[in-house]
């Protein structure tokens, strides 16, 4: 397939290739830089990058699921579960990540999870603090279809999750998808709180070094004053050439779920 | 064919219906008028289980469909229904919003339902339409393609509410025209309307409503005509000038 028929395929697969082409530049830019620069540390970047990549899907998929049930209970289940669901909501967005993932380190040593867990620490630090949003997205997309949609579901026969499936769903993806981006690319971007993951100082776990860890180890080790910046310049496009990727795979979602002539604004 | 026997519904405190019976056979139509606020819409959502009545029955040929899930499943399957506010599904085309039902209530292969869809927009004029979106429609579009949904379904009877008066006056012709077609072909209605000429026209049972009570039932004539209440009288001499 040619890029000419892919770009054919829509407004959406055209968003998904620019962002893809920006995050190449911007990824490769910082590829250059660090194998000009740091050419013995180029291995240790890379899996700073892969586990940035991995915390960011765990982290981001856990809230996803939490956001969803959570989101879904508080807009349909009966009064009895949504006290407890507001209270998840309203604590986890009311406490910093930062003590969350403190609390994490603290709390999780002594209830069985030994540090070769620190992996799923951090994952659930972020993955419970980030449900708490995307459970607010989700109520939103949830009460933003229109009660009618139901009605004529129910009165045609579809069972209530058909109509799930089939009807609210749909409707709310369109709704949803906006700000979820919003919230994933914030996950990704906070996994560098993960720097407070114990691993580094014992060797035996090296798989929790993430992006900020590797960049804040090597300028540690870097007696050159003046090479500082390129080291957190580097960083920084390796986190902006990841933002876009995502960014690009909402948007094209985004595109998928349109709705021909609906909107405030005339699309 | 639908028999509603006393019933009644309360939300809260308000006693909306208070105790309503009336029958309808197959082939009539059965039109419902009266004041706002006096309990149509409601009574016609207990008839097909999307409110629940608090006290009485309604049957379907015969077998009891209130308070059993299988029977209001199995009404529902073969009573459609027409909203006032069209409610298409936004996010399907006119023929998706048609065959939905098709394919996954009753499983018909896409092809055989895309078939009896495209059939159904072309008997309510629309079949070049198949491919638009409601929001690109008309409301007298929508609301076409809204008694084609329900038609799709093969339904035994298919209850209207109110279905034009969330239209503009130069499109209420239009579905008019297509519910006085349906009408004529033998098809079972129940109808919330004011449109007075629709109801000369068609209406086999005029049934006038309020407070949530029959105040009054028989033909068009005998109820525009010969009111025996005062209200009836004051209603008819508002909404036909």
């Amino acid at each position: 397939m040619t890029l000419r028929t892919l770009w054919a395929r829509g407004a959406g697969v055209r968003r998904l290739l620019r962002n893809l082409a920006a995050a190449g530049v911007v990824g490769i830019a910082a590829a250059i830089i660090i194998s000009l620069a740091f050419p013995r540390s180029v291995a240790f970047w890379a899996v700073g990058a892969a586990n940035t990549f991995i915390l960011f899907a765990g982290s981001a998929a856990l809230g996803l699921a939490i956001g969803f049930l959570v989101g879904w209970g508080r807009s349909a289940g009966p009064r009895l579960i949504s006290w407890p669901l507001l209270a998840y909501v309203e604590g986890f967005r009311g406490i910093p990540r930062i003590v969350i993932v403190l609390l994490a380190v603290v709390i999780f040593p002594r209830i069985g999870l030994g540090i070769d867990w620190a992996v799923l620490w951090g994952i659930l630090a972020l993955g419970v603090s980030s449900g708490a949003y995307q459970a607010e997205v989700f109520r939103a997309g949830f009460q933003s279809v229109q009660r009618g949609q139901i009605e004529a579901a129910t009165s045609l026969g579809l069972s209530y999750w058909q109509t799930m499936r089939y009807v609210t769903l749909p409707q709310t993806m369109r709704i949803v998808l906006p700000p979820l981006g919003n919230e994933w690319i914030v996950v990704l971007k906070d996994t560098s709180i993960l720097i407070l993951l114990p691993g580094f100082a014992q060797l035996s776990v090296p798989d929790v070094i993430e992006l900020t860890k590797v960049a804040q180890t090597l300028q540690q080790a870097t007696f050159d004053v003046t090479l500082w910046p390129v080291i957190f310049a580097a960083a920084a496009a390796v986190y902006l050439a990841m933002t876009l990727l995502v960014s690009g795979i909402i948007q094209y979602a985004e595109e998928r779920y349109k709705v021909p002539g609906l909107g405030v604004m005339a699309a | 064919m639908i028999e509603v026997r006393d019933v009644h519904k309360w939300f809260g405190d308000l006693h909306v219906i208070r105790g309503v019976s009336f029958e309808v056979r197959k082939g009539e139509v059965v039109v419902i008028i009266g004041p706002s606020g006096s309990g149509k819409s409601t009574l016609l959502r207990c008839i097909n289980g999307l409110v629940e009545p608090d006290r009485g029955e309604v049957f379907l040929d015969g077998s009891r469909v209130t308070g059993t899930r299988k029977g209001i499943e199995n009404l529902r399957a073969q009573v459609g229904m027409v909203f006032q506010s069209f409610n298409l599904f936004i996010h399907l085309t006119a023929l998706g919003n048609v065959t939905l039902g098709l394919t996954k209530v009753q499983g018909m292969p896409s092809e055989k339902a895309r078939e009896v869809g495209l059939r159904l927009l072309e008997k309510v004029g629309l079949r070049d339409k198949a491919a638009s979106y409601p929001a690109q429609l008309s409301g007298g579009q929508q609301q076409r393609v809204a008694i084609a949904r329900a038609l799709a379904m093969d339904p035994k009877a298919v209850l209207f509410d109110e279905p034009t008066s969330a239209l503009d006056p130069e499109l209420i012709g239009e579905v008019l025209e297509v519910m006085t077609r349906l009408a004529q072909e033998g098809m079972t209605m129940v109808v919330v309307s004011h449109e007075m000429g629709f109801v000369r026209s068609v209406a086999s049972k005029v049934l006038f409503m309020a407070d949530g009570q029959i105040l009054e039932a028989g033909t068009a004539r005998d109820v525009f005509e010969n009111p025996k209440h005062d209200r009836i009288r004051e209603f008819v001499s508002k909404v036909l000038t």
